[in-house]
């Protein structure tokens, strides 16, 4: 399984340019919400499940709701296109961006870092950060569920309200 | 075979797409999106060197601190959306640059 990780950090690079250069704000608000999806797998791969399911809590349920009902709260929707490419902040960026690269590369990796592998992939290595992680999701992970649940339950209403509130306006 | 380096390859690679977001974008439901992917990409580094610090150790002070920052991008985010309807009500468009100009 070790194309896993790979495909999850691409996809989630790949989604979160898509999120940005996408017009359709719709779209891009499904690549957000697809890359929130990709980087809590990635937590969950590196051994900490719990800000996994946060992730997806947080970002792929109540943020993604915030920017759907904020698209369609705004008068022309999902389709406002406002879309400018300033040179100069492309130019400014990729020097930012460079510059980054460089300080990252220049100061490099501390050889005990880059040998070590992750917790989760050694196998049978009952650690306290393991099993901290494990009596968490024992003890809380219903909680997590159940408040997953209301959460989406209550994305649904808010979207059920809005969609009647629109077709009384129409009438 | 994935290493620290992959996760914090990804994590910069964020932070870029993040910082062009904001730079370069000028719809202000963009820009929020830019801050996400900026926070998420800052939540990923932190997450990845909990891990790879010592073997077959997660560091549980980082993943209490990226859940206290996940709940506070979520308020940042909640409450930068309203601003942006607000905005949108008073001048009935999303542009930053058209915003600067009508604030004139």
């Amino acid at each position: 399984m070790d194309w896993v990780p790979l495909v999850l950090t691409v996809s989630a690079t790949v989604f979160a340019l898509l999120a940005v250069e996408l017009e359709d704000l719709l779209k891009a608000i499904l690549s957000l919400f697809f890359m929130c999806v990709s980087i809590a797998g990635i937590f969950w791969i590196l051994g900490a499940p719990y800000v996994a399911i946060f992730q997806l809590l947080i970002y792929a349920g109540a943020i993604v709701i915030l920017f759907l009902a904020t698209i369609m709260l705004t008068e022309r929707g999902g389709h406002e296109r406002i879309e400018g490419r300033d040179i100069l902040g492309i130019l400014a960026s990729i020097a930012l961006g460079s510059t980054l690269l460089l300080l990252v590369w220049r100061m490099g990796m501390p050889p005990s870092v880059s040998v070590v592998e992750p917790a989760l992939v050694e196998e049978g290595s009952k650690t306290i950060g393991q099993d901290m992680s494990a009596f968490l999701w024992s003890q809380r992970g219903f909680e997590i569920i159940l408040q997953g649940t209301i959460l989406f339950a209550s994305s649904l209403c808010c979207l059920a309200l809005m969609r009647r509130k629109k077709e009384g306006l129409e009438k | 075979m994935e290493t620290l380096a992959t996760y914090l390859s990804c994590a910069l690679i964020l932070f870029i797409i993040g910082l062009y977001c904001l730079v370069a974008k000028r719809n202000m439901v963009r820009l929020v999106m830019g801050l996400e992917i900026l926070i998420n990409a800052a939540n990923l580094s932190f997450i990845a060197f909990s891990t790879y610090q010592q073997s077959g150790y997660v560091d549980l002070l980082a993943q209490s601190v990226v859940v206290i920052s996940m709940a506070l991008a979520g308020s940042v985010t909640a409450l930068a959306l309203v601003i942006l309807l607000n905005a949108y009500k008073h001048y009935k468009t999303l542009d930053i640059r058209e915003l600067r100009r009508l604030r004139r």
